[in-house]
């Protein structure tokens, strides 16, 4: 309905200013460094989290661009970072919550979709990491996020703590939990796949 | 047997045991199990808290490994320059929603005013309302409203008018932020 050539000069020089007047929180040579530090970091975390390649490059895209726009100040990089990763968290828990809702876009099987690299090589290597793929499937969301941000990330407590808006005390024993858990599913898939050769 | 089993039941408890950050230290300096110490081995070997570690973590850093090698995270000044033109659309839009709300306003009033400006300059359509609405204003008669409102049948387009210069200034300047 509306349309630029509807406006007056006035209307639009004010628009272009609006416009003009855009700013985020960081200036761009300070985001550019912060983006080549956390980049890679967080399409991992994005990627085992969702399964999806895609997903994940989208919600990189997303996670950026409001991090950006969050007036917010952090005492530290580890703060930063941790809000960085909480974006993203709530991002991929936004998009879980929408797919449950629209069954038609359910997260891609990787037994099926050979995804994230496995590209049918069936090496043990390849195996393994199916397996664990289907094992860190099997695990809730935070159980997922908890492990890779601390095992794979290497994230202080505090800092999961603040990513996954749980107590600091209490990082160590659903980190025991989710591990013990994933340990189990691990084993109980290689010992399926043993049964299954014999 | 039992102390070792009453000694991994007090780890478990406490969600951890002594030995877990070496046996992490090892895991991720890529020295276990070959060049781990002979003792943390044999440590890990008995304690269910630590072969716990072991089974999850080292195929979680492996698949670390193997990830990043894996998708294309674009280049950081594409995402700044993104970033800032997304932001800018969204500036704009925002600010051209009081006009937008305004022109629509507008337009519905004038087009509702026109409507009725020619249902009551129209002979037909004038007799028509005036006879539907004859028990309404019956009351009214006898201040003769009506009449004068009839007599005096340049003054409804004249208050559309003003109302459609004005209408639309006043909304917005309402709902200007500045």
């Amino acid at each position: 309905m509306f349309r630029a050539t509807d406006m007056t000069l006035s209307e639009v020089e004010r628009l272009e200013a609006v416009a003009d007047d855009v700013s985020f929180q960081m200036d761009e040579d300070a985001f550019r460094a912060f983006y080549d530090r956390t980049a890679r970091a967080l399409w991992n975390y994005l990627a085992r989290l969702t399964g999806d390649r895609q997903t994940a490059d989208d919600l990189l895209q997303e996670t950026y661009y409001r991090f950006l726009r969050t007036r917010g100040s952090w005492d530290s990089e580890s703060h930063r970072r941790a809000y960085l990763f909480r974006i993203a968290t709530n991002l991929v828990h936004d998009g879980r919550r929408r797919a449950r809702r629209a069954v038609m876009v359910a997260l891609p099987d990787p037994d099926q979709m050979g995804e994230l690299g496995a590209g049918g090589d069936l090496s043990e290597h390849a195996v393994q990491r199916t397996d664990l793929r289907r094992a860190m499937r099997r695990l809730r969301p935070r159980e997922r996020a908890l492990l890779w941000l601390a095992y794979a990330q290497g994230h202080a407590h505090s800092e999961i703590a603040e990513t996954l808006g749980v107590k600091t005390a209490s990082v160590k024993l659903l980190l025991f939990r989710a591990r013990r858990k994933l340990a189990a599913l691990l084993r109980r898939t290689t010992g399926h796949d043993q049964g299954d050769l014999s | 047997v039992k102390i070792v089993e009453l000694a991994r039941r007090s780890a478990e408890r406490e969600g951890g045991c002594s030995r877990e950050q070496d046996v992490l230290d090892a895991l991720a300096g890529e020295r276990w199990p070959e060049r781990a110490p002979e003792e943390l081995r044999a440590h890990a070997a008995e304690c269910a808290v630590c072969t716990d570690l072991i089974a999850a973590v080292q195929p979680i850093l492996a698949d670390r490994v193997d990830l990043s090698s894996e998708g294309h995270i674009p280049p950081s000044g594409a995402m700044w320059w993104r970033a800032q033109m997304r932001a800018r659309q969204e500036a704009a839009r925002e600010a051209a929603r009081p006009i937008t709300v305004a022109h629509t306003v507008a337009v519905i009033g004038a087009l509702a005013i026109v409507g009725v400006a020619i249902a009551w300059l129209s002979p037909v359509m004038r007799d028509w309302v005036v006879d539907s609405t004859a028990g309404v204003t019956s009351s009214l008669r006898d201040a003769d409203f009506r009449g004068a409102l009839l007599s005096h049948g340049w003054l409804v387009p004249l208050m559309g008018l003003v109302w459609l210069l004005l209408a639309p200034l006043a909304i917005y300047f309402a709902m200007a932020e500045d």
